[in-house]
């Protein structure tokens, strides 16, 4: 299809007030793609479609803009409120009393930290517990020997 | 702009009242048309990276989809039944917009499937439907009305 007469179909117009057909929208895109030149004639109907509405402005009322800011403080506190909700899964450990400087920890290692601890432990009982009896088979190993000497004479 | 202030206040203030217009066009009912503006800006603040990765060139025209969409999605299902009943009634109470001017103009066909195309967000099949016609013969009316929309926006604000 030629350009001039694609254009000439109002399929701009049509696509920029949302009334295009799925396939028209489909077909308007590749021929975006095919023709270049299609943007230069969409950026002209842009225009013309801005300067029609800005003519026929109608102020909207001061409680509008007011709306706006309620909703977008609104929207705000409820992301806040999101973020707390999704916050609360962690457990936080304030490594420094100083402002913002945390660092958060998800709730399964709890029982990773537990386990290690608990192991540590063990290691460190048998630790002793093993100095100690090597400790006493030191001291039996050495008495033997002395006994042995003194047996023996030279 | 999602979080400029200032920006979101320019865009308010160049494009609030031209938006208002065409929400009027769509809700002729000032507290339901102040609801769908706040939402239409409330959209377009925190979705603005929808419009670099829409189609459209200028942001006035993403923001005027955006409002007709909003709109049509708004108004309820029961109302939409109700207005479309007595349509005639209820979308010539104001003729100053330039889409109602437009639609004066057309021949009556075209002007009555545009209107419902434009005002309702009905499809093609359904206003086929609607008004007991062809569905060919419908699109064929939106035809002519686009190809009229054209050359009336050439017309006056090249």
């Amino acid at each position: 299809m030629e350009l001039a007469q694609y254009i000439s179909t109002g399929i701009i117009e049509s696509y920029l007030l949302g009334l295009a057909t799925k396939d028209q929208v489909a077909e308007f895109r590749l021929m975006r793609k095919l023709y270049p030149a299609l943007e230069m004639e969409i950026a002209l109907v842009e225009n013309r479609m801005e300067k029609a509405a800005l003519g026929e402005a109608v102020p909207p009322p001061s409680r509008v803009w007011e709306g706006i800011q309620q909703r977008l403080n609104w929207k705000s506190t409820q992301q806040q409120e999101e973020e707390d909700e999704r916050r609360k899964h962690y457990t936080f450990i304030n490594m420094q009393p100083k402002e913002g400087t945390y660092i958060s920890v998800h709730r399964s290692w709890r029982p990773i930290v537990i386990a290690i601890v608990v192991l540590c432990k063990i290691c460190l009982v048998a630790a002793v517990y093993y100095y100690f009896k090597t400790q006493v088979l030191q001291d039996k190993l050495e008495d033997m020997r002395q006994q042995q000497n003194v047996t023996v004479p030279r | 702009m999602a979080g400029d202030p200032a920006a979101q206040r320019l865009l308010y203030d160049k494009y609030g009242g031209a938006l208002y217009g065409i929400v009027l066009q769509l809700i002729p009912e000032c507290a339901k048309a102040n609801e769908i503006l706040v939402k239409v800006f409330t959209y377009a603040f925190q979705n603005i990276h929808a419009f670099t990765e829409s189609d459209h060139v200028s942001l006035f025209t993403w923001l005027m989809k955006q409002a007709r969409e909003i709109s049509l999605r708004d108004t309820s299902p029961a109302s939409m039944a109700a207005e479309v009943k007595v349509e005639d009634q209820q979308l010539t109470l104001s003729n100053a917009h330039y889409i109602q001017r437009f639609t004066a103009h057309l021949p009556e066909q075209s002007s009555q499937v545009f209107r419902l195309c434009y005002y309702k967000g009905l499809s093609t099949q359904a206003i086929a439907r609607l008004l007991d016609r062809e569905e060919d013969e419908v699109k064929q009316s939106l035809s002519v009305a686009m190809i009229e929309f054209r050359k009336y926006l050439q017309s006056n604000w090249s």
